[in-house]
């Protein structure tokens, strides 16, 4: 479509107008509110007892749920590429199902399992805590994070085939050895890209996590419940924006993260 | 030697291979030659133990390897699209087989620079494969195969995938390799020249049955259907029988060609034709013709007797087929 | 696509339910079995001991795992969702998603994530063609700018754009508590969908087609309207419907921006996380219950259109 230059222009300027007010001007503001009291303000705001200790509950909660990411979600995806099972499609759909659920849907059904009233309210009857506790938000956090690390890996997995891993069987090498030298080696940088997409939503979930923690400061409180805690209860809108803005520190990382693993992945 | 008897494999309702029986002596390199779906490539693979047989047995130097992983069939396999391991070198992937055995470091770089050396790949041990050319990895692909010194080599369409010049060259190699090297070779292939060129036993598949096994010269002169006989060559019919395009004699005379026919056995007769085109092939020339009967054959001659007959089209000939000619019954059901 | 971060990648995931029905030809086992298990053709009586030797099959252990590691994180909290909502019966379940204010955040929340739809589809489609179609200094710039909202954490999203628009509004512009509040949050959040699912498309599209439409006199704009704009309406379709799905379940970015104000500013979600906290779980399951299923309608509409889209495409090739 040949366009002239006066409607191209009017276009373009539309266009990045409308991302300017949507997006470049709020962060230039939020950037600009951070850090107007200068970088020491900053630094104290965000290295608070209450900031450091949700700052350690957020990466203790990535910590447990990228390792079961991985592991469940190769799994998952070789079974979804390679197994020819009955009920394959119910799998695949059920994989993409927390992209299709509300974060604070998620919170209320697991409270309906786990809670006291729940399906599984004798655990915490037992004395076990899962909602209101750590493994709530882990367990929370896992839901919405599933269908990554399974979506990474499973397009890898189809693209590389079982040849490789034929010829590894032919060469001598058992299941284990084939997995460890062939296939975990071919599907890294899906399985990379995956656990990065994975770290960022279990830092920056919030709805989900919020129904099930009790929110204390210094004991239950992620960072993104941090943020929240601060501008609604504490009425502390500077450390809400400051909390904010290390959290969009990390997001923009990712996002720097992903862009370089994208690069890697095309050039293989 | 491989043995491998009353192999039976389905997919779903699909026989992928029928009851087969095979000797593979040692030594030997063996090709088994097919169309696509007739089994071939199911049999190299149920050899190697990639895929499950659902009846029959594999042994392999008299051993039972039926229910073996392939991990312990001592075998080498190389397949059609090399399955180069991607993220190692070419080093690597050759010394993939000994690194499993935990062979010594030592050892491994001599084994791996001596094969890398035999399949003219030396100087490329710390390239990847993507930076190879398509014939270079599947002589990387067959150093491999062969490092963990298997008792038998299998391969699977291993030129199938290269142009045409490439694959030529990469046969003549492979056959002096295998006059070097002298490991059992099973090759497949769908292409008959690549068989007769190659191979000193030829197996004919079709269907997942055997339908001959014999040397080249065997299985092109004395075929033992019309199947074998279409797919190891070009073939004309000849009043309801199959003979070779060059095994057709053109005559001016009728009569001589009678005379001359009569001292065939078997002969299909002598068959009045009308000369429709004359293409000069090289050393030879293709006639082709209909018969009175209406049935269109083709002759093949050498350049000097279409020169001595004079050809034009349009003109009546007689063809015969010639006195050691191969000559087997057309039979329709067995139709290629 | 030069630059797909986060969103690209966020949006094929969101978009593979869509896209599942034209993938299962590949999945059919080859000719040569190279992927099949060899479990399916077991008719004769094996003469021997089967071979084991299936490189690559996944073991039913793994498939139990799989099912069992499933179950526990999605489908067992998602069955119990369900039970709650209907313990009370259909009366109750039906009460609780009549009940006037319940009906009101439904109502909120459908009608402001139809707005936001409806604008991203038209902004989405007009920064792809920008993106794709246009050249300037920054364009990767802002190409990776795109992927931003789908990185940044819900809450962030909420308090940045509290900083230009809420109580003391560097720009005296206050949209707190205000339903435009709400679809300017909706639309920061929603904003990657429907870019990222038509900038493909676009770079796809065949141009010749275009120029042979302006060499028969076609002006721009009828070329546009005439050419371009069906080749592109799936995709817009399929990410103005995925915008739709995720705007009705957000939560993080309108909790503070929103207000909360029941029949005004009240979305579902809040709605729900409302009746949890003055304890009538059944309320809230019930209309979560809502939610999800308005969230799989629209899910399964866009995957019938893709389909049907799919196989007329099929049929036309």
């Amino acid at each position: 479509m040949r366009v002239g230059t006066g409607t191209r222009i009017t276009l373009r300027v539309l266009a990045l107008g409308y991302l300017f007010v949507l997006v470049a001007v709020p962060i230039g503001v939020i950037l600009w509110r951070a850090f107007e009291p200068g970088l020491a303000t900053f630094i104290a705001s965000i290295s608070t007892p209450a900031a450091i200790s949700a700052l350690n509950l957020s990466l203790l909660i990535v910590a447990i749920v990228v390792p079961l990411n991985v592991v469940f979600g190769v799994v998952t995806a070789l079974a979804l590429v390679r197994g020819r099972f009955r009920g394959r499609g119910l799998l695949q759909a059920v994989v993409d199902l927390p992209f299709a659920v509300s974060p604070i849907v998620v919170g209320v059904s697991l409270i309906m399992l786990w809670g006291v009233n729940g399906w599984f309210g004798a655990i915490d009857r037992a004395g076990f805590q899962v909602i209101f506790g750590l493994p709530g938000m882990v367990l929370a956090t896992i839901f919405v994070t599933l269908p990554f690390v399974v979506r990474e890996v499973e397009p890898v997995l189809h693209e590389i085939g079982t040849e490789q891993e034929q010829a590894a069987s032919t060469l001598g090498a058992d299941r284990w050895q084939t997995f460890w030298r062939i296939t975990l080696p071919a599907i890294r940088w899906g399985l990379t890209y995956g656990v990065v997409l994975t770290v960022a939503r279990a830092l920056g979930e919030f709805g989900a996590v919020i129904m099930v923690s009790s929110g204390f400061p210094g004991v239950s409180q992620t960072l993104t419940l941090l943020v929240h805690a601060r501008y609604i209860d504490d009425h502390n809108t500077y450390g809400a924006y400051a909390a904010a803005t290390l959290l969009m520190g990390i997001a923009l990382l990712v996002l720097l993260l992903m862009t370089l693993l994208d690069r890697k992945r095309s050039d293989r | 030697m491989i043995t491998v008897t009353a192999a039976r494999k389905h997919y779903g309702s699909f026989l992928a291979l029928d009851d087969v029986d095979i000797d593979i002596p040692s030594g030997s390199l063996t090709a088994l030659l097919g169309p696509s779906g007739s089994g071939k490539s199911t049999l190299l693979r149920a050899i190697a133990g990639l895929e499950g047989l659902d009846g029959g047995t594999v042994t392999i130097d008299g051993r039972d390897v039926t229910a073996e992983p392939p991990q312990r069939r001592g075998i080498g396999f190389v397949f059609q699209h090399y399955a180069a391991f991607k993220h190692m070198t070419v080093r690597d992937n050759v010394a993939f087989g000994l690194t499993i055995r935990k062979r010594p470091k030592a050892e491994i770089a001599k084994k791996v620079d001596d094969l890398l050396e035999i399949v003219g790949l030396d100087g490329f041990q710390h390239r990847y494969p993507a930076q190879l050319s398509g014939g270079q990895r599947q002589r990387m692909a067959l150093a491999r195969a062969l490092a963990v010194d298997p008792q038998v080599l299998l391969l699977d369409e291993p030129f199938g995938a290269l142009d045409a010049k490439v694959r030529t060259d990469l046969r003549q190699w492979l056959r002096r390799l295998h006059d070097e090297v002298h490991v059992t070779t099973v090759l497949v292939t769908h292409d008959q020249e690549e068989a007769l060129d190659v191979a000193d036993r030829i197996a004919v598949l079709n269907h997942g049955r055997i339908e001959q096994v014999g040397d080249p010269v065997t299985l092109y002169e004395r075929p033992a259907n019309d199947f074998v006989m279409g797919f190891l060559g070009s073939v004309a019919s000849l009043g309801g029988q199959l003979v070779r395009p060059h095994d057709i004699v053109l005559e001016r005379d009728h009569a001589a060609a009678l005379a001359l026919d009569a001292k065939v056995a078997d002969s299909p007769g002598v068959i009045t034709a009308t000369v429709e085109r004359v293409v000069p092939l090289g050393f030879e020339v293709r006639v082709d013709l209909r018969a009175d009967s209406g049935e269109r054959f083709a002759a093949q001659i050498t350049r000097r007797d279409a020169a001595e007959l004079g050809l034009r089209e349009g003109e009546t000939i007689h063809a015969r087929a010639t006195s050691r000619s191969t000559v087997v019954d057309h039979d329709p059901a067995l139709a290629i | 696509m030069t630059s797909n971060a986060i969103d690209s990648r966020g949006a094929e995931q969101s978009a593979s339910p869509l896209s599942r029905p034209g993938s299962g030809g590949r999945d059919e086992p080859r000719p040569d079995g190279a992927g099949d298990g060899g479990r399916s053709g077991g008719s004769t009586t094996p003469a021997t001991k089967p071979n084991r030797a299936r490189v690559g099959a996944v073991r039913p252990l793994g498939i139990g795992v799989v099912t069992l590691w499933l179950s526990v994180i999605v489908l067992l909290p998602l069955a119990a969702l369900t039970a709650a909502a209907f313990s009370e019966g259909w009366a109750g379940f039906w009460e609780a998603i009549t009940a006037p204010a319940a009906i009101a955040a439904l109502w909120v929340t459908v009608l402001v994530s139809a707005i936001v739809a409806v604008i991203n589809a038209v902004t989405g489609t007009l920064i792809a063609w920008v993106l794709v179609r246009d050249d300037f200094r920054g364009k990767r710039f802002v190409n990776a700018i795109i992927d931003l909202p789908f990185a940044l954490p819900t809450i962030v999203a909420s308090i940045v754009l509290l900083s230009l628009y809420g109580p003391n509004s560097p720009i005296d512009v206050q949209l707190n508590a205000t339903r435009w509040g709400l679809i300017v949050a909706l639309l920061f959040v929603t904003l990657p969908f429907v870019v990222r699912s038509v900038q493909p498309v676009l770079i796809e599209a065949d141009r010749e087609v275009e120029e042979a439409a302006a060499s028969l006199g076609a002006s721009s704009w009828t070329t546009f309207r005439r050419v371009v704009l069906p080749t592109l309406a799936p995709a817009i379709l399929s990410g103005t419907g995925l915008a739709f799905a995720r705007a009705i379940g957000e939560y993080g970015s309108v909790v503070l921006i929103g207000g909360n104000i029941p029949r005004e500013t009240q979305v579902a979600s809040q709605y729900i996380q409302q009746q949890i906290e003055i304890d009538r779980p059944v309320n809230a399951a019930a209309v979560s219950v809502a939610l999800l299923a308005i969230a799989f309608a629209t899910l399964l509409l866009l995957r019938v259109v893709a389909s049907r889209t799919q196989r007329r495409e099929e049929r036309d090739a």
